[in-house]
């Protein structure tokens, strides 16, 4: 087959692409009740006093606490920022509204409810998204849950983490801190000493969500940092499908969130657990933009049981994240889906960790990574059969597409292997937009846009099928606003 | 004149490969252009529907009494200029329905007339299937991936059946294909053939020009068009071969 | 703090040097030395702590307690290593050149008539005769700054093989290096082969026990640089006794449009970790690289590979494939780096490996790094055991089990071996690759 020489035309729609603009960057003018920068012990204290948490619950924050500030920062990701001062963050912020906290919808802040129907979440139930469930947390505290009576019916919590260490402190205490202990690393230490709030599910034994749960995080305030807790647990047989989604104003400093979430699956439960990502990537030059250091992992308790993390990818300075699954029970499964994509200046390190322990464990990777204008673009995985994991299977493919030649793509599987019963395979592969397959779009009539859009959403296809509908339509156009709105 | 190639020099990495071709077709006409393997066939069909890479050196080629070699290749297509690949690209993940749709809706844009809806798309699809025997399943699978030979070439006939072209360069489309899988190729290039468009036909066997009878043939060599002359050419060059090339002076191509 | 003073037992070089003192150095050469001395002080023997090193231990070898300096010539002069007896690959009729515990043995070797202008001498006789490419060559490419190492071995370089080959000299036969070793020490062989414009050779670089099979350790360092056009066969066997240690690192410098063939071959030693690092510096190189390891016992393999594509238009094609049984345990770790301007790059790794028992272990880590765009790469790995329904086919067909299974393991590696293009070297490598008792059918399927 022919091989043309590089189209200049490619150069100038790719630009197109990397001018894209940032949807929901704009900023809420809602009064703040925040903590004065900096992190000590009187701030945990105060933290947890905040949220009039028991003492145990202050305890294990001071224990997490004391930990970290021995720690250092963790420096082997592919990934390059001036250091982070964490005496200038505050880390705690929290929308000011009336005495005590709202009791129904209708008592949210307007300006607040306003806030999220921007951002495409709207709260009340009535114009919500049907069959699913919402927690809305802005800053550092959930403001609203939706839903909540129905599920409450079918014995399914599913409210904010305050809520649950007040109402459900059994469940809570019984969990956290299990899959991601404290100590875990750097980020997920830190985050066990300041968490503000999250959201907590849980669906008990035989019960199958019947809608979507569903947390969205909205960072506003300046100046402070994101430290939610999610936890979910799904005991024996239970099923629930888990949608996360992000948005941060542009802002020029850069903010950190470095969040845990934390998935508990026994005997024959099923938790789907699906992201997408779009922290405020800050600008073209590289300027502001979140930091996004996240620890989530999921423990496959239960035989046959099942987690599934679907992310995709599109926002923050720097993504720092490795959804994991811990395959303990004999015959669970893992999977791993994932879409990255960097442009500007973006960096991202991401990827997975699937431990295998129980008999017959499989786990599925399938890693999409697309670099664009000066990105970075890393994905990491470790696979490891563990020596008592008969049987275990890993079959794992990451795919990187560069658009542009000042951008990045990199893979770095670790393949640990200690049961010669296993079979674990890994195949990758890089390479630039077909140029044969844009002339052929284009010899139909596409635009050169278009052609981009069309051929990295195909890229992406076996990940986006992961997502629940809704979702996968959000993640189309938010791919196609990375790349130019045109997806549809 | 529909379309006017004059004088046509191209050339690919540096290495020429058209060396002044001339040709013109006139609305509801069909041309058949046959020549040795190499011989620049692909290259003109590329050349007209604007691949990167393939650089003209001289010459003019006017569509509709226009410019053709100053658009861009989605701008040929919208004019109506059809390319059928001799090797057509798949594409992963993008649904073969949702691609002719958005290639559709462009040109249909282009052309001012209203984008269709999913049901007068859908409908259309199925009545073009229909009359090119196209297996439907085909149609929600992506973009050629793993489709057989056979099965892009009639992909591709299709592609022209949905998005009605002017001008459509069929570059071996019959190769590949089934005896069968041919008389439908044929039958469906006959009942797309009007006054109002043309074809080029680019092939290496007379058995597609028995079914789709041509009004010239063109026997390109070394770049350039040695021969050209009414359907009994390609008959006598079935019987000859090309052999005559290498004696006849006033075929002997450039590049040696 | 110097990072040895954790090995109790191992001096820090400098001052080891000095007392060795490798009497009759040049200059240039003692300076070297000491800067080579200095930085493993600075740096210590690689720790597990080291991203490189996360899977490999050498404390091993620090417990072990080896003089670094290797053997000294009164040592040497005392039991004369003539017992020392060398079985060259039957039928290869090479040029040969064989060192005995890191020192040429002109007894073994058989140096031949060599084409004009071609050198293959030991490194110590060229360097007490001056020759200035040897000068030059040293330390070129095999730099030793953050690479302890290399640092060693530079320190107590002592002798190997220089390989000269000038412009469009072609050797016929091949070029066969052997190390032998049979004394508890540490030697520090070193090779350096020189292909200019247009050469071509094939290089067999061999280490084997002598007859006593001793424990030892072999820490190599070879230097090859292929100009414009060069070819290059080079098959690297490592065989050494199994008590042995051997560590190694062999850099490889490609000019315009040169081809690289490396074989790798590691099945002796206890511990090996051989890291072999190509440079595509110039624009239209190829370089293939193949490997081949088996671990059985308690043995331990460490392959690691870096390919730096540089320059635009380069290939390169990796394959390595491992046979873990018993209580074997194998690492490979390969790096791809494709650099900016290295655009039109096709780079293709692949990692395969085969466990045939419960205890045996695999850890590798197939990298792909890459800053260019119109580029065509690919890597894959690999584990996982004999196709059982292959295994029943040969069962079916009247094999034993173990039989069976041999068989399928040696079939699994025989795409390399036979890409080998020497049969008597791929026969006697087929046979050192799995234990005796594999194929007698200790082991059940
Ligand atoms: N990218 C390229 N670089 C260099 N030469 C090229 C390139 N593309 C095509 N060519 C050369 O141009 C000449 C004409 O090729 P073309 O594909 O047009 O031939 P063809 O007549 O269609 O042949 P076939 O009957 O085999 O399809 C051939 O010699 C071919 O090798
Ligand atoms: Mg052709």
């Amino acid at each position: 087959m022919e091989t043309p020489r590089e189209p200049v035309a490619v150069d100038a729609a790719l630009n197109e692409i990397v001018e894209q603009e940032y949807r929901f960057g704009f900023v809420s003018d809602i009064e703040a009740d925040s903590a004065p920068p900096g992190l000590s012990e009187e701030i945990v204290r105060f933290i947890s006093a905040k949220k009039e948490e028991p003492e145990w619950l202050l305890e294990w924050r001071l224990a997490a606490y004391r930990r970290w500030i021995r720690m250092v920062e963790p420096k082997w990701a592919h990934v390059h920022y001036p250091p982070i001062d964490f005496q200038e963050i505050s880390y705690y912020s929290a929308p000011k509204s009336k005495e005590d906290a709202p009791k129904s919808l209708d008592e949210v802040d307007p300006e607040l409810l306003e806030t999220f129907e921007k951002l495409g979440i709207p709260l009340s139930e009535r114009a919500a998204l049907a069959g699913v469930a919402v927690d809305a947390v802005f800053d550092s505290v959930s403001v609203a849950t939706t839903f909540k009576d129905k599920l409450s019916d079918l014995g399914i919590v599913f409210c904010s983490f305050s809520e649950a260490v007040r109402n459900h402190p059994d469940l809570v205490r019984k969990y956290l801190g299990t899959v991601v202990p404290p100590g875990d690393n750097f980020y997920s230490t830190l985050n066990s000493a300041v968490f503000s709030d999250g959201s907590f599910a849980y669906i008990p034994e035989g019960v199958q969500c019947p809608m979507e749960l569903s947390t969205y995080f909205r960072i506003n305030a300046a100046k402070t940092g994101q430290f939610e807790r999610t936890l979910l647990v799904a005991d024996k047989g239970a099923r629930v499908s888990y949608l996360e989604g992000c948005t941060a104003p542009m802002r020029d400093e850069n903010q950190l969130h470095a969040a845990v979430v934390e998935l508990i699956a026994l005997e024959d439960a099923d938790i789907k657990y699906s992201t997408v990502q779009n922290w405020y990537p800050g600008d073209k030059e590289g300027k502001g933009g979140i930091y996004n250091f996240v620890t989530k992992r999921g423990a496959c308790r239960g035989a046959r049981s099942k987690i599934s993390w679907t992310q995709v990818e599109t926002g923050s300075a720097i993504t720092w994240k490795y959804p994991g699954c811990l395959l303990i029970g004999d015959e669970s499964v893992g999977e791993f889906y994932s879409v990255a994509m960097t442009n500007n200046k973006q960096q991202a390190d991401t990827g997975t960790k699937m431990i295998h322990i129980g008999k017959n464990t499989r786990s599925t990777i399938l890693s999409k990574g697309i670099s664009a204008g000066e990105g970075q673009n890393a994905y990491r995985g470790l696979v490891r059969i563990q020596k008592g994991a008969e049987g275990a299977r890993n079959y794992s493919q990451c795919d990187s597409l560069l658009l542009g030649d000042r951008c990045g793509a990199h893979t770095f599987p670790y393949l640990e292997v200690r049961n010669e019963s296993s079979t674990v395979e890994h195949e990758a592969s890089t390479s630039k937009i077909g140029e044969d397959q844009l002339f052929y779009c284009q010899s139909r009539g596409l635009s050169m846009e278009d052609a981009v859009s069309m051929i990295v959403n195909g890229f992406c296809k076996e990940v986006l099928r992961e997502l629940p509908m809704e979702f996968a339509v959000e993640a189309q156009k938010l791919l196609g606003v990375s790349l130019e709105g045109a997806v549809g | 004149m529909l379309l006017k190639i004059e004088n046509l020099n191209a050339s690919v990495a540096g290495e020429p490969i058209l060396n002044g071709i001339d040709l013109d077709v006139g609305a509801g006409q069909v041309h058949a252009v046959m020549g040795p393997n190499g011989s620049g066939k692909s290259t003109l069909a590329h050349v007209l529907s604007g691949r990167p890479g393939y650089e003209v050196t001289e010459g003019a080629v006017t569509f509709e009494g226009d410019d053709l070699l100053a658009l861009e290749p989605e701008e040929r297509a919208r004019e109506g200029v059809f390319l059928g690949f001799q090797y057509p690209v798949e594409i992963p993940g993008v649904n073969n329905n949702y691609f002719l749709k958005a290639a559709l809706n462009a040109i249909r844009k282009h052309r001012g007339e209203e984008e269709l809806d999913a049901f007068d798309f859908i409908k259309l699809m199925k009545e073009r299937a229909a009359l090119m025997e196209l297996d439907e399943s085909l149609l929600s699978r992506a973009v050629n991936e793993g489709f057989s030979g056979g099965e892009k070439k009639r992909n591709e006939i299709f592609q022209m059946a949905v998005l009605d072209p002017k001008l459509a360069i069929l570059d071996e489309t019959d190769s590949g294909l089934d005896i069968d899988a041919l008389r439908v190729v044929a039958t469906g290039i006959n009942k797309l053939r009007r006054d109002d468009n043309a074809i080029i036909l680019i092939t290496h066997y007379q058995r597609l020009l028995d079914y789709v009878q041509p009004d010239f043939v063109h026997v390109l060599s070394g770049g350039r068009i040695v021969k050209s002359g009414d359907k009994t050419l390609a008959l006598d060059l079935e019987k000859q071969g090309y052999a005559w090339l290498e004696t006849s002076p006033e075929a002997r191509p450039v590049r040696s | 703090m110097t990072a040895l003073a954790a090995g109790k037992k191992i001096d820090p070089l400098l001052a080891d040097l000095d007392r060795d003192g490798l009497a009759g150095d040049p200059d240039w050469l003692a300076k070297l030395r000491r800067r080579a001395a200095a930085s493993f002080d600075a740096h210590g023997l690689p720790t597990p702590k080291q991203e490189a090193w996360k899977y490999t231990d050498l404390s091993a070898i620090r417990s072990r307690g080896y003089r670094w300096g290797g053997i000294d010539a009164g040592e040497r002069a005392r039991d004369g290593g003539d017992s020392i007896e060398h079985t060259p690959f039957v039928g290869l009729d090479p040029i040969s050149i064989v060192f005995v515990d890191g020192v040429f043995a002109e007894r073994l070797s058989d140096l031949g008539v060599a084409p004009r202008g071609v050198r293959i001498v030991s490194i110590a006789d060229a360097l007490s005769r001056g020759e200035s490419w040897v000068r030059e060559g040293l330390s070129a490419l095999a730099h030793f700054e953050d690479r302890s190492l290399v640092a060693l071995n530079t320190a107590y370089l002592r002798d190997g093989a220089a390989i000269y080959l000038p412009e469009r000299a072609v050797v016929e036969r091949p070029i066969h290096v052997r190390f032998l070793s049979s004394r508890e020490a540490a030697h520090h062989p070193r090779m350096l082969f020189c292909a200019m414009k247009d050469a071509e050779a094939t290089l067999i670089e061999d280490y084997a026990p002598g007859a006593d099979r001793p424990a030892y350790y072999n820490n190599a360092v070879s230097e090859l640089s292929l100009g414009a056009n060069a070819r290059l066969r080079h098959i690297r066997i490592e065989n050494e006794a199994s008590a042995a240690h051997h560590t190694a690192t062999v850099q490889v410098l490609q000019r315009a449009h040169s081809r690289y063939q490396g074989f790798n071959i590691s099945v002796g030693a206890s511990l090996a970790r051989i890291d072999t690092n190509v440079a595509l510096n110039e624009a239209g190189s190829e370089a293939e690289l193949w490997g081949v390891y088996s671990a059985f016992g308690n043995r331990h393999v460490d392959n690691h590979t870096f390919v730096d594509h540089t320059e635009p238009s380069c290939t390169s094609r990796e394959t390595y494939k491992g046979i873990l049984g018993e209580r074997g345990r194998a690492v490979f770790n390969g790096r791809v780096l494709v650099r900016p301007d290295a655009q039109k790059t096709n780079a293709v790794q692949r990692n395969q490996n085969l466990l045939l028992s419960t205890d045996a272990r695999v850890d590798t880590k197939p990298e792909l790094e890459i800053y260019a765009d119109d580029v065509k790469c690919a890597h894959g790995a690999t584990v996982g055991q004999l196709d059982p329904a292959a295994l029943f086919y040969l069962r079916s067909r009247g094999l034993g089990v173990a039989e069976a299974r041999a068989v399928l393991s040696r079939a699994f590696v025989s795409d390399v071996l036979d890409r080998i293009g020497q049969e008597t070297i791929a026969k006697s490598l087929a046979l050192a690759l799995m234990p005796a008792v594999e194929a007698n059918g200790k082991e059940q399927a």
